[in-house]
């Protein structure tokens, strides 16, 4: 069978974002205040995660079948941040 | 194996694609649990940013921009397999490779740099995440380079053909490497 490549962005823009969102988060890093600064380094990081996931990995072009792939195990780590918090920051 | 490795499963995507997809989803939980953990010790101690503090930022730097160009290299490999472009998928596969080298040998470099200052694994709680972490993933960029070079070797050999789209399995696991990195370099180099 034929490989599918029907389906393709500006790559080279799309890493032109990435490279440009890295300059971002670390100038973020060295100007905002610190709260600020984890705020927009960590939004970055997850548009950087998404742009690679839809462009890249051709997410977006991809049937529901594997978005619950991807999601499932992601589902997996929120329950175990959630699991783990309480024991690790309240308990001084 | 023949070409029949790419039969289609019920829902229309090859089965390849969805089998690569299924290791992904269990490689998600393994750095999704080390990230999540990181995240909650860190939370609940102080003293963390100091350490942090303490990495070369500027070899970390150098790393995130030599890993998205690694990524952008390996899907114009992908591409130039539906452009028939034998020429551009050898070249390009090649320039991943070597920047995969590349983000090793500066990576290497760096441990090194941190062993000499006396921070090894056993410096703290960070160190140990930052090398279990950084150490894990510098281990799958190495298997990524070998996927990669055995692709190559086979469009080399013009043995690739029945078998194409393993380009882009390999792509996608390369691509997964580098979403991993994306966040590691600010839980452990920004903040």
């Amino acid at each position: 069978m034929a490989v599918d490549t029907g389906h393709r962005p500006d790559y080279f823009r799309v890493w032109v974002w990435l490279v440009l969102l890295v300059i971002v988060s670390t100038s973020a890093s060295l100007v905002l205040p610190k709260s600020a600064a984890l705020l927009l380094i960590f939004t970055v990081a997850l548009v950087k995660a998404l742009l690679v996931a839809l462009n890249y990995m051709h997410l977006k072009y991809e049937k529901p079948l594997l978005y619950a792939l991807a999601a499932a195990p992601l589902l997996i780590v929120v329950i175990l941040f959630f699991a783990l918090f309480p024991d690790f920051v309240f308990h001084r | 194996m023949n070409s029949k490795v790419e039969t289609l499963i019920a829902t229309g995507i090859p089965a390849g694609k969805v089998g690569m997809w299924w290791f992904l989803a269990s490689e998600i939980t393994v750095f999704g649990g080390l990230i999540a953990s990181y995240i909650v010790v860190r939370l609940g101690s102080p003293g963390w940013s100091e350490a942090g503090a303490r990495l070369n930022f500027s070899l970390g730097l150098v790393n995130t921009f030599v890993l998205l160009t690694s990524s952008l290299t390996m899907v114009l490999a992908f591409k130039a397999v539906g452009e028939k472009d034998p020429k551009g998928l050898r070249t390009y596969l090649g320039f991943t490779i070597l920047l995969g080298l590349t983000f090793l040998t500066i990576k290497a470099f760096e441990y090194g740099g941190e062993f000499v200052r006396g921070y090894t694994p056993a410096a703290g709680i960070f160190w140990s995440f930052y090398y279990g972490m950084t150490g894990l993933h510098a281990l799958h960029v190495f298997a990524g380079v070998v996927v990669n070079a055995i692709v190559l070797i086979a469009a080399l050999g013009e043995i690739l053909k029945p078998h194409e789209h393993r380009v882009e399995l390999a792509g996608l696991y390369w691509h997964f490497v580098d979403i991993v990195w994306i966040f590691l370099f600010p839980l452990l180099y920004l903040t």
